[in-house]
């Protein structure tokens, strides 16, 4: 069943409202949202699962329209960032509550919560005298997975689940939920702050800003053609600079892992406000001033200025400071005049 | 700097005799009131309560006082125990519904009974609920009802329990309020996700998770209203069983008994026992 | 999808009328309950206090006035009304003068035999104090205390001295000792501190502890009856004795004037009504 919104918008006290949000997350895909804090993304996640009631707009899950449908007829679960484990309840019994509710019988119950901790790993044998709090963050979230799944619901929400825990755990779980969700076949979304985790989780990735949607794509879409200023500034290490291109003032995005650094003893010239652009070979390229190298694991990061902007440089290369020619791919540099996406790619072919 | 610790050390110990003078004068007053006028007398009421009048060790008050009053104690605890689960359902009930739609005009009528004196509940329960009080007077006024045929609970059982409740309601809802609003929002929303309604909200989660507190607030309300004297004081002059702490009253005032009226006051200290513990436990953990 | 799923999209009616609709009544009914449980005895104190004359059956009285009301500025009633707030005034200053210091010691130092202190504070309320108050009263006589201001006084300080230490010892253990500590590494005294850095904040909790221990005292009726009668007639007593009379009138017009300081005060410290504070209330 698609789950399709059309023009929803919530307005709140504060900025983390949204906006005409037009959206329709495919049968069986995982959609994730990425933004910064307040860009609205779990406002819309609240919006989905009946949470609170929307301003304006649609929301149908399949042909049926659950605009105005409370939290329990929708069949969209929560996943929550803290869990939200019912700590006086078993492991078993908070699996078993919402088909408790839904007066299944104890045969049926029993099956269903064994079957669905099986598949999310969770060893069933003593999960009767269990309480959630004595299992491990992991294990927790995956608890809280089988709660949301048990009840076969029509849409999956996840509010940042792997946020609270440490890095080694969390980047584990992000295959484990992929993977889980895969086997459930359900449609899921999935709402996150750290782009990493969303394009490697994803089918499709939504990056939200200001109540508002910026782009919608595959990761690789999203990632390598960012439509917008904030895509692009978003995603990756990215970092933006004023310069002068053919003659006119435009923005560049350009992301650290992308620049090749020629060593070069003539420095920039200064011949405007903002530094000058050159094209050749398929490339952009500028002069700017290296500064010390930062080891940061698998490449070094340089910090870069070039006429009072700075910006970062990673090469797996040592470099002495001192001035060099910055080279981008054209297809990785992403130009922007006013804010609005220049299509320089044709220009430049 | 072997110079200096010894400097500080003679130094030391007047400014140690200083602070401790000063500590004295700090704590002594104060518990010496509390001492003088609480302990004290406790504990005399402890001892009188196995003397008689002749200053002779004897159980003879304990004998008096359950053979005439034995009646009177289960009314006590009856009423107090009704009011209690009365007053606790009705303070959940109220605090979940607040805790999901908050509501700040009905949270403040609810808070009025906690600055109301309990002299004036009585008498304003009283004339509430009297035979020919102002709520029969309206219920006869919608002509539906015979004035002469409906019940005045004011004098009895009903108006106690009535005034009780209505005193203990703002405490009560405060205290569970809070456990309530405690609660982290994402528990009840997992619950409502589940296809939880309000009253399954209350009842399967905010009702388990805050069962301490409840407790703490059942038991706080219990002991206040074995131990409360002005509320029967006002109602519970019409005959038939009897508050323990009037018992008390008519002991000690009419009867001039006063072995006896420490006997019905060591039994109300043994009906306070579980606040008593759990202040004892609050200390302990501090 | 399972069956569990398709069953929920069959034929659903529109859901938000019926919602909203049912959460309207709700509202509606929770209002009508709480109002009429709360206000019906109050009102029933309003409607006595105008009444000058008033026979069954009649639903209201027969004659309304301020008779009864302008009782309060003359004679017995008016004298009581003074006599009890002159009682909580002075049982406030006190209680304030006592406590601050013991509190503040009580929260921050060790001192020895600190949980036989802190028991001492505690126990009297969990206990009922019509049995204690009567053996109180064997010591007043003694001490010929029984039908004075003194001892009213004193008796009213025992249950407000506990509830303001408490309530004190808790305000200045919610303040961080690291405020404290700065200013005593920039070179204040210990004595300086507290007057500039700890007792400014502690100022608002220590007004809301000072309001309620005024409140208790003005409230108070247990202690008052026995040790003040019959020549000290507080404001509690004074109504008890007109109700216990038939003076239904006199009885309301003298509860509701206990009310009103309530009142004002609730209003004043919606924010500061934690449940601890509030404990001490639940005795009488």
């Amino acid at each position: 069943m698609d789950i399709r919104l059309d023009q929803v918008s919530k307005q709140y006290g504060n900025s983390s409202g949204i906006e005409n949000i037009t959206l329709s997350l495919p049968q069986g895909g995982f959609t994730a949202i990425v933004g910064p804090s307040g860009c609205g993304k779990t406002t819309l996640l609240r919006a989905l699962a009946g949470f609170h009631d929307i301003d304006s707009g649609t929301m149908r899950f399949g042909d049926r329209d659950v605009t105005k449908a409370p939290s329990r007829d929708r069949g969209a679960t929560m996943v929550f960032q803290n869990y939200a484990l019912w700590p006086h309840m078993s492991v078993f019994d908070n699996v078993a509550y919402g088909l408790k509710l839904r007066k299944m019988s104890r045969a049926i119950i029993e099956q269903k919560v064994h079957d669905v901790l099986t598949r999310v790993e969770i060893p069933t044998h003593d999960i009767k005298s269990r309480k959630p709090q004595h299992y491990s963050g992991g294990q927790q979230q995956r608890i809280a997975l089988a709660r949301a799944l048990v009840i076969e619901p029509n849409l999956l929400l996840m509010d940042e689940p792997l946020s609270n825990l440490d890095a080694k755990v969390r980047s584990r779980l992000r295959v484990e939920i992929r993977a889980i969700q895969q086997s459930f076949g359900i449609t899921a979304l999935y709402v996150t702050h750290d782009q990493e985790e969303a394009l490697s989780m994803a089918d499709y990735v939504v990056i939200m800003k200001d109540g508002r949607i910026e782009q919608v794509g595959k990761p690789q879409e999203v990632y390598y053609q960012p439509q917008t200023l904030f895509a692009a500034q978003f995603l990756g290490e990215s970092h933006t600079l004023k310069v002068m291109k053919d003659g006119k003032p435009m923005q560049l995005v350009l992301r650290s892992e992308n620049i090749r650094l020629q060593p070069d003893q003539i420095p920039a010239q200064l011949y405007s406000e903002y530094p000058a652009v050159a094209f050749g070979d398929g490339c952009y390229s500028f002069h700017a001033e290296i500064g010390a190298p930062l080891f940061i694991g698998s490449t070094y990061r340089y910090m870069a200025t070039v006429q009072g902007q700075t910006f970062f440089v990673d090469a797996e290369q040592l470099y002495p400071p001192g001035t060099y020619l910055a080279t981008i791919p054209a297809e990785r540099a992403y130009w922007f005049e006013n804010g609005e996406k220049a299509d320089t790619f044709s220009q430049v072919i | 700097m072997p110079n200096l610790s010894a400097a500080s050390k003679g130094n030391n110990t007047s400014h140690s005799i200083f602070r401790w003078l000063a500590g004295v004068i700090m704590i002594a007053p104060a518990t010496l009131i509390v001492i003088g006028l609480f302990l004290y007398p406790f504990m005399g009421s402890l001892v009188g309560s196995f003397r008689n009048e002749s200053k002779e060790w004897t159980l003879d008050n304990y004998f008096y006082v359950l053979e005439t009053y034995h009646m009177d104690l289960l009314f006590t605890i009856a009423i107090c125990l009704i009011s209690l689960v009365l007053v606790l359902a009705l303070a959940s009930l109220l605090a979940g519904w607040l805790r999901l739609k908050a509501d700040p005009f009905v949270e403040f009528l609810f808070k009025i009974p906690l600055f109301v004196p309990f002299v004036v509940v009585g008498h304003a329960m009283r004339v509430f609920l009297a035979p020919h009080g102002t709520m029969n007077s309206l219920l006869a006024s919608t002509g539906l009802f015979n004035p002469d045929s409906m019940p005045g609970v004011a004098f009895s059982t009903l108006g106690l329990i009535a005034a009780l409740v209505w005193k203990n309601i703002g405490l009560t809802l405060l205290l569970v309020m809070g456990a309530f609003r405690g609660i982290n929002s994402s528990y009840l929303e997992a619950a409502r996700n589940s296809g939880a309604g309000s009253f399954r909200l209350i009842k399967d989660m905010m009702i388990p998770m805050s069962w301490g507190t409840i407790s703490v607030a059942g038991i706080l309300t219990f002991t206040s209203m074995i131990g409360n004297f002005s509320i029967p004081a006002m109602l519970g002059d019409g005959g038939g069983s009897q508050m323990l702490m009037i018992d008390l009253y008519y002991e000690l005032i009419y009867r001039q008994d006063a072995g006896a009226a420490n006997a019905l006051g060591v039994i109300s200290y043994i009906a306070s026992m579980g606040a008593a513990i759990y202040y004892v436990k609050k200390v302990a953990k501090s | 999808m399972s069956a569990g799923v398709e069953l929920k999209q069959a034929g659903t009616p529109a859901p938000g009328f019926t919602g909203s609709i049912g959460r309207m009544i709700m509202r509606f009914v929770i209002y009508a309950f709480s109002i009429f449980l709360i206000m019906g005895p109050i009102s029933s104190l309003i409607i006595w206090s105008f009444a000058e004359k008033w026979y069954w059956p009649h639903t209201l009285p027969q004659e309304w006035g301020m008779k009864y009301w302008a009782r309060v500025l003359e004679g017995k009633m008016a004298e009581s009304l003074s006599l009890s707030f002159g009682i909580a005034l002075l049982v406030t200053f006190v209680c304030i003068l006592l406590c601050v210091p013991l509190s503040y010691l009580i929260a921050r130092y060790r001192i020895p035999a600190k949980s036989l202190l802190l028991l001492i504070f505690l126990l009297p309320q969990a206990f009922p104090q019509l049995p204690v108050f009567t053996n109180a009263m064997e010591i007043m006589y003694r001490w010929d205390l029984v039908g004075t201001l003194t001892g009213v006084t004193l008796i009213h300080l025992v249950g407000a001295l506990v509830f303001s230490v408490w309530t004190m010892v808790s305000v200045f253990q919610s303040i961080s000792v690291s405020l404290e500590e700065a200013a005593i590494n920039l070179g204040s005294s210990r004595v300086r501190t507290f007057f500039t850095i700890t007792l400014p904040i502690a100022l608002p909790g220590i007004i809301a502890s000072s309001l309620l221990v005024f409140l208790y005292s003005l409230d108070e009726f247990t202690g008052s009856l026995l040790i003040g009668s019959p020549f000290i007639t507080t404001m509690p007593v004074y109504m008890y004795n007109s109700a216990m009379g038939y003076e239904m009138q006199t009885a309301s017009v003298t509860g509701l004037l206990l009310m009103i300081p309530g009142i004002i005060l609730l209003l004043l410290m919606q924010r500061f009504m934690k449940s601890e504070y509030m404990a001490a209330f639940g005795r009488g």
